[in-house]
């Protein structure tokens, strides 16, 4: 297993040969030690293996089109969460954003609000506030967990209740519709036979991607969520480097806002939180850690496409919604579990 | 000789194919000390394992007073009488001394805690090692140091047959090692047997009967201290002959003329019941010592400098010029490098390779727009890897890693920035002699290319071997400045303790 | 190369061979025998689960392959499980939409696949495409049940005060039933003064406390219309409490009405505390929404809404009419 020149994405799962600390890793099979970190991604397809003999359906390219397709709006909000996972919080607020920037863009789209000027129902303005409120939301988060140092946890859960309540107080409850069918044609439109929300997806996961691997971002998110006081006396930028964490995370909820809101073609100002679950089950699928420091944007793709096949499959085998959680959580808690695993594995090594 | 109370013939242990410990045979006689000295990687820690009941030997036998020893984890070693005093401290640091001290077995009373018991019985320990804090204290306000002697007090307490004190001064100041070493006497006249490992060979050879030499898990020398001198131990120990420990320092020209303003300078420096009055000014091409018992406010000190801690009284000034809002970048953007005490906390990313931690505080520079320049980045870190000598495996996370190749990628890191200053705090610690030697080096190879260095040490053979002048402080204070011609071990410690306490 | 990459690339092949591999449905139908799709929102009341078994019942007669599917009230959920049945090359969709609007990408989907699609027991938005309704005419139907409760009111002689719960307002039947409450009250301002209107969402738990702020705000409400009976539970709760409920005899009893006509609504008919229910017909809607999905697969036309009338069921109609009701059968089983 030679490491290609990628040395930047989640070192800590690289195993190598020798040093005399390991205890662990000596007899394991190489194809076991190859499984170690991305048993994620590698468990997919030993699922389809497994799976295709109970549902051939599934194989079919209108359900591998579905599969692709409801991956996408969640690999979004995924490689926003993942940024934060990294940094080693935890953005809870996803349902109350989603919710919040869906119905005030679709407001300034439809003309909701006789106060605001014409030209924000031009709607690529309105697109780009909602984005724009997102980065706000997740940099005021990243604020809260920078400067005044509270628990990520806290601020993002008040922050998706304030959000969420904000939402209905808004709208009274009411879902906005009657968007411009224009806008709804371009937004539903098909290229190169594929929805316009996976290219978005995939474009985001490459920008995902070339961030964490190639640029000055990247690196000090990496530093920051392994030891953020090391980073600091090396004179990386903490504070912004949170807070623009954050706020990317922000800006991926809102863009997954706007994906839910086109394909539905409804703003609604409620938002299911259960979505919050599988874009970290996602994550952490594609082995990133809880605790921070390690992440990669391809596992996070991975892990998604998990997600979306488990639940496809098992709708196809007519299994109900609740067996679908079921799996899904003993999947995620499998990865949760070899996560720790690798990391206890670590720490004895540090012992001996 | 009396009786033998621990006896190991032929232990091994092998990792995969590596072996650790490659049949090691040796025995301890009961009211004895044994030296157990080797670079780091030699298979002390492995040996101490096995006896702690962490690990369980691949072949061999080891008998305690004669019978079968193979305990299953270290709560059954402990009941069979052996302790090890482990160099990473297994403290509760939300828990108070006494509590630290007594928690396998709290005194009972009722369905609560004996407190009045408890609280007698853990200042009588404290006493014993010599650490005047309240028991009620908790550890996390504790210094690395008294939480050390909790440590050996709690190891004390059970009266154990073989105690293993594994690096127990790394972080104790000179009389507490001191009263240390008395102690190890002490329960060596009451029949008990002791195995201490260290790397600080001079205190080895005071205080043992034997000396054992490892090297990559075998056994090079055994022999009685007084048949053994610290030469001897080093060839044994690295193999290779080492005339010198502290490379020779280019001698210093004056520099301290009074119209060029010093590269680093402190006046007055203050902070509420911390630091008093501190005013130092080191030059380019200068190292200065600062030479302190623990708490002394030398760590402290560095903290205020680098713009950690909050100052509340006199300034900083580089190049004669003040620099009031300090923090770690804009010190950076000024050339100063801070090696911290505690590298695992302040100064790596354990989960990362040995490149990113060389460059995690010059990132920027091998970066155009925000995007990294990797293939330069690796190149310039590899340089300066080769140039520290780093040995071990680049690609593993660094947690992996020796101390000693830790160390060294910290001087990297700080390195490649080509620092103009560099604060030093405890930068041997933990470190096997063969990489401290280098460090030292590197550490004058910096200071002969004209880093201004102001260094923070507990080893006054560190202090006198590298420092130009030393400054030492006392309660907060700077009470005395040496020049070089004055260093001796008596002149440091007459002015670092309390004159009271010489008294 | 690395087995990293390897391992990509071994996921992306199986998909993509996956997807090259078969198009063809799998699962070979017997001839005739339709696959109809069944796309609920939810199955947490009594209401739907009685549909869900007049539905399989509907359609085991017929012989029909089932295949159902349940979204737990996430609107994004039920859009892919609808686009789900398409891509398994379903002959009909019965589907229960979350709301009125986000149904609307569902019926075009399924429009686009060329397959006939029935919302039951909900209507669209305007602006959907071609889809058949089987629905309550709710609007009358609460009508009916609140001219009843006035008839009742009335006879105390004075003007009482009203509260009203209100349904999730994405719900086209939970406007319908406001409205039709709205307008008899409109036309009696003798009888009924409406002093609250407590939004539910349709949720128990907001029920339970709109109610009761509603009842410590107001102690006199003396007239409660409530636009779903599964949310009598707390409805019962709060007057409990507060010490009101009682039977319909008692001078002091509290005008009760509700819609739907499940088993709660039954029993506090059957016990006397309820005045009156408006009963949705579910047998008969089930029937509707069968019929028009295979008359639609014979190429036949049908209807774009197939109204039930539904009925009122009160305390003088409850002995002859109490078959009908869906609710007593289900109580019955129990």
């Amino acid at each position: 297993m030679v490491r290609t020149s990628s040395p930047l994405t989640a070192p800590s799962r690289h195993t190598s040969s020798h040093t005399p600390g390991q205890i662990e890793q000596r007899s394991e099979h190489p194809l076991l030690a190859a499984l170690r970190g991305r048993t994620g991604v590698f468990c997919i397809a030993l699922y389809l293996l497994c799976i295709y003999p109970f549902c051939p359906e599934l194989a079919s390219t209108g359900q591998v089109l579905a599969v692709v397709h409801n991956a996408a709006p969640l690999l979004v909000l995924a490689l926003g969460q993942t940024f934060v996972l990294l940094l080693g919080g935890i953005d809870l607020s996803v349902s109350g954003v989603i919710a919040l920037v869906s119905i005030i863009s679709a407001s300034f789209i439809t003309r909701q609000w006789a106060w605001a000027p014409a030209w924000t129902a031009e709607p690529s303005l309105s697109i780009a506030a909602g984005l724009l409120l997102g980065a706000v939301i997740g940099a005021v988060h990243g604020f809260a967990v920078s400067v005044l140092s509270l628990p990520a946890f806290l601020v993002t859960m008040s922050s998706m209740m304030i959000l969420g309540g904000a939402a209905v107080w808004i709208t009274h409850g009411e879902r906005i519709g009657d968007l411009p069918i224009p806008l709804l044609d371009a937004a539903q439109r098909h290229y190169f036979g594929l929805d316009i929300s996976v290219w978005i997806a995939i474009s985001l996961a490459l920008v995902a991607l070339i961030v964490l691997r190639r640029t000055l971002w990247g690196q000090w998110l990496f530093a920051v969520g392994q030891n953020a006081r090391a980073a600091y006396l090396a004179g990386c930028p903490v504070t912004w480097v949170l807070i623009s964490g954050f706020a990317w995370c922000g800006a991926c909820s809102a863009l997954a806002a706007l994906l839910y809101t086109a394909r539905m073609e409804t703003a609604s100002p409620t938002f299911p939180g259960e979505i919050l679950l599988d874009a970290i089950g996602a994550a952490v699928i594609g082995g990133t850690s809880l605790s921070g420091g390690a992440a990669s944007a391809l596992g996070v793709v991975g892990g998604t496409l998990a997600i979306s096949l488990m639940a496809q499959s098992l709708t196809l085998l007519n299994l109900a919604h609740w067996h679908v959680l079921m799996a899904k959580g003993s999947v995620i808690l499998l990865a949760a579990f070899f996560d720790a695993r690798r990391r206890a594995a670590s720490a004895a090594e540090l012992r001996s | 000789m009396s009786e033998t109370l621990l006896a190991c013939r032929n232990v091994r242990k092998q990792f995969g194919s590596t072996v650790v410990l490659n049949d090691m045979t040796v025995s301890v006689p009961s009211g004895t000390v044994l030296g157990l000295v080797g670079e780091n990687g030699a298979g002390k820690s492995t040996f101490l394992n096995i006896l702690g009941g962490v690990l369980a030997p691949d072949g061999g036998e080891i008998e305690l007073q004669g019978r079968r020893y193979t305990p299953a984890n270290p709560i059954a070693a402990a009941r069979a009488g052996v302790r090890v005093v482990h160099q990473e401290l297994n403290l509760f640091p939300n828990l108070t001394i006494a509590e630290n001290l007594f928690l396998d077995e709290l005194p009972a009373r009722w369905f609560g805690i004996d407190r009045a018991r408890l609280q007698r019985e853990a200042t009588d320990m404290l006493r014993r090692v010599g650490l005047r804090r309240d028991a009620r204290s908790l550890i996390r306000d504790l210094s690395p140091g008294a939480r050390q002697l909790i440590e050996i007090g709690r190891a004390l307490r059970t009266g154990a047959k073989l105690i293993v004190f594994d690096e127990p001064t790394t972080s104790l100041t000179t009389p507490e090692s001191e009263h240390l070493f008395e102690l190890i006497r002490e329960l060596r006249s009451q029949g008990a047997s002791i195995i201490y490992v260290s790397h600080n060979l001079s205190d080895v050879l005071r205080l043992a009967d034997n000396v054992l030499v490892l090297r990559d898990g075998v056994v090079q020398t055994l022999d009685a201290a007084t048949n053994l001198n610290e030469s001897v131990l080093i060839r044994a120990m690295v193999g290779r002959e080492m005339t010198q420990l502290f490379p020779r320092r280019q001698p210093q020209p004056e520099r301290r003329e009074a119209s060029r303003p010093a590269t680093l300078e402190l006046r007055g420096l203050t902070r509420r019941n911390c630091i008093h009055d501190v005013s130092l000014r080191v030059d380019a091409g200068e190292i200065v010592g600062l030479a302190g018992l623990m708490g002394s406010g030398r760590t402290e000190l560095l903290k205020m400098i680098y713009g950690l801690d909050a100052t509340d009284a006199g300034e900083v000034l580089v190049d004669g010029v003040p620099y009031r809002r300090r923090c770690p970048r804009g010190w950076i953007k000024r050339g100063m490098a801070f090696v911290t005490e505690d590298r695992r906390q302040d100064g790596l990313l354990l989960d990362s390779n040995a490149r990113d931690n060389t460059l995690l505080a010059s990132w920027r520079q091998y970066s155009v727009g925000g995007w990294l320049q990797r293939r330069r980045a690796s190149q310039a870190a590899t340089q300066i890897q080769d140039e520290l000598l780093l040995r071990g495996d680049r690609r593993v996370i660094v947690r992996r890693l020796s101390g000693g190749n830790q160390q060294k990628l910290v001087f990297a890191k700080w390195g490649l920035r080509k620092p103009r200053i560099l604060l030093l705090d405890e930068p041997t610690r933990g470190v096997d002699v063969g990489a401290k030697m280098e460090l030292y080096s590197t550490i004058c190879r910096l200071a002969d290319a004209g880093t201004a260095v102001l260094l923070v040490s507990s080893e006054q053979e560190e202090l006198i071997g590298l420092c130009d002048r030393l400054h030492v402080m006392r309660s907060g204070k700077l009470v005395a400045e040496l020049q070089r011609a004055e260093f001796s071990n008596e002149q440091i410690l007459r002015h670092a303790l309390d004159p009271e306490q010489i008294a | 190369m690395s087995w990293r990459w390897m391992r990509y690339l071994l996921a992306s092949a199986m998909l993509f061979a996956a997807g090259c591999g078969n198009n063809k449905p799998a699962a070979q139908q017997i001839d005739g025998q339709l696959r109809i799709g069944i796309a609920f929102e939810t199955l947490q009341t009594e209401y739907w689960v009685a549909s869900l078994d007049n539905l399989r019942n509907e359609l085991n007669k017929r012989n029909a392959e089932i295949v159902e599917v349940v979204a737990d009230g996430d609107a994004n959920r039920q859009l892919e499980q609808v686009q789900s049945l398409i891509t398994r090359h379903v002959d009909g969709i019965v589907l229960v939409p979350k709301d009125s609007r986000t149904c609307v990408p569902m019926i075009r989907a399924a429009n686009k696949a060329n397959i006939p699609i029935v919302l039951y027991n909900r209507g669209a938005a305007t602006g959907a495409g071609p889809h058949v309704v089987v629905v309550a005419d709710n609007r009358s139907i609460t009508r009916a049940t609140v001219s009843k409760m006035v008839e009742v009111a009335r006879q105390r002689g004075r003007k009482l005060k009203a509260a009203i719960l209100i349904g999730d307002l994405g719900d086209i039947n939970a406007i319908e039933r406001r409205e039709g409450f709205d307008e008899i009250v409109a036309e009696n301002p003798d009888v009924v003064e409406v002093v609250a209107r407590i939004p539910t969402e349709w949720n128990q738990e907001k029920a339970f406390a709109g109610i009761t702020n509603a009842l410590q705000a107001n102690p006199e409400i003396e007239f409660i219309f409530c636009s779903s009976d599964f949310l009598f539970p707390s409805v019962i709760s709060a007057l409990k409490s507060a010490n009101r409920y009682l039977p319909v005899n008692d001078p002091n009893h509290v005008v009760l009405g509700g819609f739907d006509g499940d088993a709660t609504a039954y029993g506090m008919l059957k016990e006397g505390y309820l005045d009156a229910d408006g009963v949705q017909d579910v047998q008969f809607e089930c029937q509707q929404a069968v019929d028009a999905l295979y008359k639609m697969n014979r190429g036949e036309t049908v209807d774009a809404v197939l109204p039930d009338p539904g009925f009122v069921i009160h305390q003088g109609n409850l002995e002859t009419d109490a078959e009908r009701m869906w609710g007593s059968q289900v109580g019955s089983h129990k």
